[in-house]
């Protein structure tokens, strides 16, 4: 459409408009006097000076105030602060900073400095760790996450060149400066070019309101700027903590499939990764708590082999897809600790289950108050996370079991409520909750009383599995956060090897060529 | 008599001379010292309540840290202890090493009792050290108790009668077993398998369990444990039980452990063969003993108590060891026999004031106290009866052996009153 015919089609319909407001001021004059003018031209004010209070008092964007991912272990939180701190310093910016080029550059180094720096503090070049392929996957992510964030909240946003961004720019520039016979048409222009900016800076125009219109400007900009150093923080953090080894697209893939999906979400999960998002549950305690009992009673049905006698000579693994749970469980039955039988590479593999978890289940008997050993491995294990600060913690739940044989062990007739005792039985239970907690300590914060007797079964579908559900989040952080090390750390030796293979395919025929040659 | 009576009160030198007697004496006391070794609530307690009939939470409050990691409970007082028991509940914590209470216990105790739940078998750290224990001294006798047999039917009765034999497995004769605890007690003997001398299954729980027979298997326990005993050591058990049994008084049960340790003590120090220097002691042992008598009954113990009841029973006691006390004079013979006598009678002279000491203050507790002549014939009732006793007991100890029948000086209920 040229200028003219929109000059036209603006004439047509703003012309009535016009006439409108001569008629009505000729009219009013002529009843009123002009008087009458004022109560219009005090709402004009006060819209004015709302507008310039509510910007004051919040801005006008949403920065999405999202929780860390859930996979970030207590040093990737320590991080992320210092990206929160940054993104609070940028309230005082003006638009020609936020539209500088070299201001984006310059803020992309001083971060990718000050978390290297966090990550490595002693190490003489922070960066120097880094790979290629990882540095690219950052600005690939970071790419990726902005041009969606873009599509999600600046309407027409997919359409703006960088061209169109400028011009827009100019127009509005114009604007201010008092281009005020021009207007009609510009806005009519820049309303197909940035609609959102448009459309308010047209409402302020219309009533004469500048100043507004430069801070929703501003606002848009700084919008996108803290989400910028959101993002590129967050991908810079996943970088230093060594993650991103795996590559931006597997990197996304094991995301998508570790975290729970979306109710909206269309499926296309990519191939080779687990539709269903699963968790590993690994019940862990002494030779004859009761683990593989917890096991079937969660599963209900017998399963799980149990016995009079140490039973269980290696790591079981059952499935549990149920209706109240939003993913599949993987329970993993350990060899109990605490008595000779076992062998050695049984406890080991016990330990390397406990690591290799997602929740555990910490069982304990309550009538064998002697837990040292349990002690022992949580301190295993609290050592082992001690050593890998890139791994997260496991959340746990203390799975106190055979509560049927508390004092008075001749009688059993549940519910028992323990949380507020009157049978002796129920203070029986608190009383052995509140000794377990003390003699675990912090390893134990939350004990669960059941029992997993075949036929006795209590407080396991109501107490015990809810407990998991509340954890499931936090451990597809764990989770996700696992299989992304360990096929970050598995993945460079094989990465190494086909490049190697690929580069000898090529040196080959050369080197064959050139000997061939020689002769 | 006024004057030597005056003195026991006053804590002169006298006392600090009667102490030290006694420190000498107590190593020397037939005390039976039982090493109890197993897991944290493997039945220990229960075990000790049942042998002493002491209360749970007295027996709590009765240990006392002896090392690191054990601790020593002395029945019915630490002063003229009964039966001792070493309780190692450091077995599950980090670093426990056997070779501390070895050294501290290792020529004290005369039996290790190995606690183990008959269902628990996690017992890796009670493996271990039983074995260190063992090889050190593999002549002391090992009993594993196998314990919380109910565990492997919960909510359901003991099955009745006590099916089990002196080896721990059910007779073929005896009742049907849950077959997952004759599994498990079987497991748990292979286990311990050359680590034990006589193995037993007991379950003995508290009244609040609910079960018909809180005392499950615990004759068959106490039978192993004197088959376990050197001779010499089991008249304490004996004794302890012969005196309890059919007792009703609350009180009285309370008291006659302290009675009974009493007059083991007095036996003891009438043994030693030196002239006239047992009869101070006797006195003071016995003063002792009516003064934490008193404190049992709840009496307060001033010199006007005392004398009201030492001055009705003491000329005959006085008189009587006085007599004895000559004999020791004689050379050669006279040591040997002298202290037998003497032992004897310093025992049961001891064991019959104690007697009429709770029958006094049982009846000034009722609001009346009793006439001296009453006081008299009460004592002189007690008198040979437990004469007979100690004599037997004296001479079986002097022989290493004697583990007949043992007269009886449980007091008929009649004679409780």
């Amino acid at each position: 459409m040229s200028r003219w015919r929109i000059a036209v089609v603006a004439a047509l319909l703003g012309g009535p408009f016009a006439v409108l407001v001569a008629l009505g001021w000729y009219f009013l004059r002529l009843r009123w006097g002009i008087w009458t003018w004022w109560p219009l031209a005090g709402a004009l004010a006060l819209g004015y000076g709302l507008a310039l209070y509510w910007h004051r008092q919040r801005r006008l964007l949403p920065l999405g105030e999202a929780p860390p991912p859930e996979h970030w272990t207590e040093r990737d939180t320590l991080a992320s602060q210092l990206i929160e701190d940054r993104i609070a310093r940028t309230v005082k910016l003006n638009v020609n900073q936020l539209t500088d080029f070299e201001f984006y550059r310059q803020t992309t180094q001083d971060m990718a400095y000050e978390l290297a720096r966090f990550y490595h503090p002693s190490a003489q070049d922070p960066f120097s760790h880094l790979t290629a392929p990882e540095i690219l996957a950052v600005a690939e992510l970071v790419s990726h996450d902005l041009a969606e964030l873009v599509n999600q909240y600046v309407p027409g946003g997919q359409r703006l060149s960088l061209g169109e961004w400028q011009q827009a720019q100019r127009w509005a520039k114009r604007l201010t400066d008092g281009y005020q016979l021009y207007t009609n048409v510009s806005w009519a222009v820049s309303a197909l070019i940035n609609p959102l900016a448009a459309a308010s800076r047209y409402v302020a125009s219309q009533v004469g309101l500048t100043a507004p219109v430069q801070m929703l400007q501003q606002d848009l900009l700084l919008w996108f700027y803290r989400q910028y150093v959101r993002q590129l923080g967050t991908y810079l953090i996943e970088l230093n903590s060594g993650r991103l080894r795996v590559g931006a697209t597997r990197y996304r893939q094991l995301l998508a499939a570790r975290l729970p999906l979306p109710a909206d979400a269309n499926g296309d999960v990519p191939n080779g990764v687990p539709a269903v998002p699963q968790v590993t549950v690994t019940l862990l305690g002494q030779v004859k708590a009761g683990k593989s009992s917890v096991v079937n009673a969660l599963l209900g049905e017998r399963r799980a082999r149990t016995d009079v006698l140490p039973t269980t000579s290696e790591v079981n693994r059952y499935e549990l897809k149920s209706e109240g749970i939003p993913t599949k469980l993987v329970l993993q039955d350990t060899v109990g600790y605490g008595h000779a039988g076992p062998r050695a590479d049984q406890l080991a593999a016990t330990r390397e289950a406990a690591r290799q978890s997602d929740i555990l289940l910490l069982v304990l008997h309550a009538r064998n108050p002697a837990r040292q050993a349990d002690l022992t491995q949580l301190e295993d294990l609290e050592a082992f996370y001690q050593s890998r600060p890139d791994l997260k913690r496991t959340p746990l739940l203390t799975v106190l079991t055979h509560i049927d044989l508390l004092t008075p062990a001749m009688e059993w007739s549940p519910p028992y409520d323990w949380r507020h005792p009157v049978r002796p039985k129920e203070q029986n239970i608190q009383d052995a909750m509140a000794a377990v907690q003390k003699q675990l300590g912090v390893y134990a914060p939350v004990v669960v009383p059941v029992c997993a007797a075949e036929g006795k079964v209590f407080g396991v579908a109501e107490e015990l599995l809810p407990l998991i559900v509340e954890r499931l989040d936090e451990a597809h952080g764990v989770g996700m956060l696992r299989c992304l090390m360990a096929e970050a750390d598995t993945g460079s030796a094989r990465v190494v090897l086909r490049q190697l293979v690929k580069a000898a395919k090529q040196l080959l025929p050369v080197a064959l060529e050139s000997l061939t040659k020689r002769r | 008599m006024l004057e030597r009576v005056r003195r026991l009160f006053s804590r002169s030198a006298r006392e600090s001379e009667l102490r030290e007697h006694l420190e000498r004496l107590r190593p020397k006391l037939p005390v039976p010292v039982f090493w109890l070794f197993g897991r944290t609530q493997s039945g220990k307690t229960s075990l000790i309540k049942y042998l002493t009939g002491a209360e749970r939470a007295a027996i709590g409050k009765g240990f006392e840290p002896c090392t690191r990691f054990s601790s020593r409970f002395q029945f019915p007082s630490a002063e003229a202890p009964l039966i001792t028991f070493l309780d190692t509940r450091g077995l599950d914590e980090p670093g426990y090493d056997s070779a501390e209470d070895l050294a501290q216990f290792g020529t004290e105790a005369h039996v290790v009792v190995v606690t183990v739940k008959a269902m628990d078998h996690g017992q890796e750290n009670v493996l271990v050290n039983l074995r260190a224990l063992r090889k050190e001294n593999p002549a002391r006798p090992v009993l594993l108790v196998l314990t919380c047999l109910h565990e492997a039917y919960p909510q359901q009765q003991h099955p009745t009668p006590y099916p089990f034999n002196a080896d721990g497995e059910r007779d073929a004769a005896g009742v049907p077993v849950p077959e997952g605890l004759t599994r498990s007690l079987t497991e748990q003997r292979e286990r311990f398998g050359g680590l034990y001398d006589r193995v037993v299954a007991v379950d003995l729980t508290a009244g609040e369990e609910g079960f018909a027979e809180p005392e499950y298997g615990g004759e068959m326990l106490r039978a192993a444990l004197l088959d376990l005993l050197p001779a010499a050591l089991r008249q304490t058990l004996l004794t302890l039980k012969e005196a309890m049994s059919d007792l009703q008084d609350l009180y009285e049960q309370q008291a006659l452990p302290y009675v009974v340790g009493y007059s083991t003590l007095a036996a003891t120090a009438g043994t030693i063969p030196v002239p006239l220097l047992d009869l101070a002691i006797l006195s003071g042992i016995q003063s002792r003993m009516v003064y934490h008598l008193a404190k049992l009954y709840g009496q307060p113990m001033d010199p006007k108590r005392f004398l009201e009841l030492a001055g009705t029973l003491s000329g005959s006691i006085i008189f009587g060891q006085g007599l004895r006390e000559l004999i020791k004079l004689v050379p050669y013979f006279g040591t040997v026999a002298g202290a037998v006598t003497c032992g004897a009678a310093a025992g049961a002279t001891t064991f019959a004031l104690g007697k009429a000491a709770c029958y006094y203050y049982s009846s000034v507790h009722r609001g009346h106290v009793p006439r001296p002549e009453e006081l008299k014939r009460y004592f002189n009732e007690q008198l040979p009866r437990a004469a007979a006793h100690w004599k037997r007991i004296a001479s079986a100890s002097e022989e290493g052996k004697g583990n007949g029948a043992v007269p009886s000086i449980a007091p008929r209920p009649e004679n409780a009153r």
